[in-house]
Parts: structure tokens; C-alpha cells; sequence
């Protein structure tokens, strides 16, 4: 079947198998931020955003995208590569380490921020249960997104 | 991978319905999809998407009762102070600690009750007397027990209605697992109504791996028409550890399970008689 749907404000029509996972179709047409961890919803490297919502690209059948809004964290960036406040404050709080989790960390803290521009240490924690990391130890990543949360409001608020 | 030859999105409930019946057993509903994308039976060979039919939604009516559409995620059933105010808080207990944020902005209130497995959700919607209503030739609402106990077969699980409570009531929820993210060893739900102080109706469920939910009639009756007391509460739990019989697995002994059971009850009818303060 056929579906079309926008990714990372760009419009996609592609040709799917309807039994695939969004995750599988993502990376075959080369959104490969997106990453293939545990396939089972366990993990949290696949996320992406459907509609704003951050969740496991691994656990949708790719025809649920038909006609929806999918962002990745390849999305973020600006036009000439520079670093979206996000990314900056997670690389600077040295919540980057391997990378693998990145890319899902990134949309569940984006999906966070969208709806709780404060989030206290509690709320980090709990949008982003669903995100393995193995290299970190969580602690810098909770404090990269508080600080992205501090650089978005400034930027915001001037 | 599974092998998916037709994907339908009905505009509609009824044309969602047709779709079903034609396709006889080659057919799902596909509701999040977090469950159907790992377990898609072989003959199943069609897809009926139910997210363009019209069935999200969470609504209380002016009698109190409440109603969730069955294609309600998770995360908008805990955004909604309806929800989450119905019964002192039972459902916001039951989803705060749901698998994660991913999962429940994705997963179905209808597609986790018709999946019908191990479950945090069907022991406090037990508890708190839900109904569901079911699309089939016709459409019936019937209690979500007599549904459990009985499938009926091909059918679109359209909602679930949980009714006003007759007077204050509350209720709580609580669960044993390993880590946050396995599936839990027990769980326990318990809503209590009382009528002037004594308590008029309890339901106490608990849930395993095996068993949905099992309501404990010693335990409800060692409750009812009494005040809410400690020792009334401690009645209760060691009425629950006496009344169960709990699986044995890989992960925990019958005993240990049986034990969870009493400590989750008390621990669930402490909240309740907190919470009935604060609505009394
Ligand atoms: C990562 C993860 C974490 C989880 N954590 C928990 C947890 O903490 N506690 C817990 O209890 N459970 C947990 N679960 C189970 C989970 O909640 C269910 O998989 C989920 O609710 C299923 O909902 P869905 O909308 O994705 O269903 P789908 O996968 O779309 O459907 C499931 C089944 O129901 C059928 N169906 C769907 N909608 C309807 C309808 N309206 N009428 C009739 N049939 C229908 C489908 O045909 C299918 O057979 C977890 C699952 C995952 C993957």
C-alpha cells in the first residue's frame, strides 16, 4: 500500500509493506536516527514523534503514519547543522555518551518540554522512563534537559 | 513480521464493524498497536485501523458516572481530571506508573482490555463496577466481569462506563513487581462505598499472572457494614491471604504471592480510608 505523511516537515510517499513497523520503514528510507534496539517496546531508541506524541516507532505498523506528522531527532538541527538548545545542553551536561539512546532521549524530551516548559527532576524522570541508557547513568541527561528547558525559556521569553 | 494483505481505516463504527464480520477470523482491530505489532496471529491477514472511527474521548456525566472511549491512550486518560478524580483517584494510581510515557501515549484503554492479559488496568476497573459497551450485530453494555468471563466472539469494544459511586466512595490500587517495567507479581485494587459512616459496599480484586482480577467475597465481607477501623482493615487483609490461591512460577512462591496479596489489601484500604476523609 501507499501512505503519505510528513517527516521532519518534508512530505513522504512511499510504498510499505502494511505489516512493517514505522521503525523498520523509517530506516529503510534512510531516517536512520531512528534506532533499531529492542524492537519490543523495552528500549525507547526508536521513538519518534507522531503528532507531537514521542513513542516506540518499533510498536506501530508503519500505515499508522498514513496522513500524520512524524519528527525525528534528525528533525532538530537547523538548516545549516547547528545544534537545537536541546542537543546543546545534553552535550554539554556530557549526557551523550555512546549515543545509541540519543536519538529517543532527544523525542521524549522534546514531547516533555512541549507540554511542561519547567519540568522538575520528577518530571524528566518519569517522561523519560521509557529510554534506556547504559552509558550515563541518567544523572547528566536530567540536567541536560533542565538546562534545555532554562536556554528555551530565556529564548522565549528574551 | 506479519503478513497484512488489506488495512482499512473505517470513517465510522459501523462501517468498522462490517469490515469485521466480512473478514470472519482473517481479520483484527488495530486499536494502539502495541500489542498486535508483536503478536499478530498468521491467518490474520487485515487490519481495521480505529483511529479515524470516532472512539476517543473521556467524559463524566451529571450524575457522576464516567465514561472512556475505547481508543482513549493512556496519557490522555491520566490528563483527564475526570478520569483521574473518579473515585478518589483509583485510575491515577493504576496509570502514573504504566509502563512509561512512550507506552501510554500509544496504548488503548479498549485495546488493553480486549487484549486481555496480565493487567494493571481490568483489577480497578473491577473494582470500581465497570461496564463495557460491545458492537456486534447489535450493541449491549454488560458488565466488563461477564465480559471477561464469556468473549463474545467477533466484536468492537466501543466503551467503558464506570458508574457514579451512590455516595462517598473512594478507592485505591497498588502493585508488586520486580522493577517498574515487569509485569507485576500481583496486583490489588479495592473501592469502598460507605452510607453513614459504615461501610455499605467494598470490592477488593486482585490480579496475577493467569487470573485478570478475582474478587474476594470474605475479604468484602469482612468490611461491609462496619466502620472502616483497623482492625476492620486487618479483617479484610488476612481474609484475602486465607482466600487466595496464587500461582507459583520462576518468580515468586504461592506464599510470597499470597503475602503480597494481604500487604497490597491494607496498604489499598489505608489510601481508601484517607481518601474517604478527605471527601467525607
Ligand atoms: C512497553 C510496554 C509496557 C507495558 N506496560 C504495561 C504495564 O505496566 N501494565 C499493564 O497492565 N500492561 C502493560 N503493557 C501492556 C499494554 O498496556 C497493552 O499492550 C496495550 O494496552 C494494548 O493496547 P493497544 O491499543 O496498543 O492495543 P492493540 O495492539 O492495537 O490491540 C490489542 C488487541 O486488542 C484488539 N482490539 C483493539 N481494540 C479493540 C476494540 N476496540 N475492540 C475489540 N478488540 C480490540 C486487537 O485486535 C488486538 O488483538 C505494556 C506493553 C508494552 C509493549
Amino acid at each position: 500500500m501507499r501512505i503519505e505523511f510528513e517527516l521532519d516537515a518534508r512530505s513522504i510517499a512511499v510504498e510499505i509493506d502494511p505489516g512493517e513497523s514505522l521503525m523498520t520503514l523509517l530506516r529503510r528510507i534512510g531516517a536512520v536516527s531512528v534506532k533499531d534496539g529492542c524492537a519490543r517496546g523495552d528500549c525507547g531508541s526508536c521513538a519518534v514523534r507522531l503528532d507531537g506524541r514521542a513513542v516506540t516507532s518499533c510498536l506501530l505498523f508503519a500505515a499508522q503514519a498514513d496522513g500524520r506528522r512524524v519528527q525525528t531527532a534528525a528533525g532538530l538541527a537547523d538548516a545549516t547543522g547547528g545544534l537545537h538548545p536541546l542537543q546543546r545542553a545534553l552535550v554539554d551536561a556530557g549526557g551523550v555518551q555512546c549515543g545509541y539512546c540519543t536519538p529517543g532521549v532527544l523525542m521524549a524530551a522534546m514531547d516533555l518540554l512541549d507540554h511542561d516548559p519547567d519540568p522538575g527532576e520528577q518530571q524528566v524522570r518519569t517522561a523519560l522512563a521509557g529510554n534506556l541508557c547504559r552509558c550515563t547513568g541518567y544523572v547528566k541527561i536530567i540536567e541536560g534537559v533542565r538546562e534545555a528547558a532554562a536556554l528555551l525559556r530565556e529564548a522565549e521569553h528574551g | 513480521m506479519p503478513t497484512i494483505a488489506h488495512y482499512h481505516r473505517p470513517p465510522d463504527l459501523d462501517t468498522a464493524w462490517q469490515l469485521l464480520r466480512d473478514a470472519g477470523g482473517s481479520a483484527r482491530l488495530l486499536a494502539g498497536g502495541s500489542d498486535l505489532v508483536l503478536r499478530c496471529p498468521p491467518e490474520v491477514d487485515t487490519l481495521i485501523d480505529l483511529s479515524a472511527a470516532g472512539l476517543a474521548g473521556v467524559t463524566r456525566r451529571a450524575d457522576g458516572s464516567l465514561t472512556i472511549g475505547a481508543m482513549t491512550t493512556f496519557s490522555d486518560l491520566l490528563a483527564a481530571p475526570a478520569a483521574t478524580d473518579h473515585l478518589g483517584g483509583l485510575l491515577h494510581d493504576v496509570l502514573a506508573d504504566f509502563g512509561s510515557v512512550l507506552h501510554r501515549n500509544q496504548a488503548t484503554v479498549g485495546g488493553h482490555v480486549a487484549r486481555a492479559r496480565m493487567s494493571d488496568l481490568i483489577p480497578g476497573l473491577l473494582a470500581a463496577d465497570a461496564e463495557v459497551v460491545v458492537r456486534t450485530e447489535d450493541t449491549r453494555t454488560r458488565p466488563l466481569a461477564d465480559h471477561l468471563a464469556a468473549p463474545p466472539g467477533a466484536h468492537v469494544l466501543t466503551e467503558l462506563h464506570l458508574p457514579a459511586p451512590p455516595g462517598p466512595a473512594a478507592g485505591a490500587f497498588t502493585r508488586f513487581s520486580r522493577s517498574a517495567f515487569d509485569h507485576a507479581l500481583l496486583n490489588v485494587a479495592v473501592v469502598v462505598h460507605l452510607d453513614a459512616g459504615v461501610v455499605h459496599t467494598a470490592r477488593v480484586v486482585i490480579g496475577e499472572t493467569g487470573v485478570l482480577g478475582r474478587r474476594l467475597p470474605d475479604a468484602e465481607a469482612a468490611l461491609t457494614g462496619k466502620p472502616p477501623t483497623p482492625s476492620a482493615i486487618d479483617a479484610a487483609a488476612r481474609a484475602v491471604v486465607a482466600g487466595l490461591d496464587p500461582r507459583q512460577d520462576a518468580l515468586a512462591s504461592a506464599d510470597y504471592r499470597r503475602h503480597l496479596a494481604g500487604v497490597g489489601t491494607r496498604r489499598c484500604l489505608q489510601q481508601v480510608v484517607a481518601r474517604l476523609g478527605e471527601v467525607a
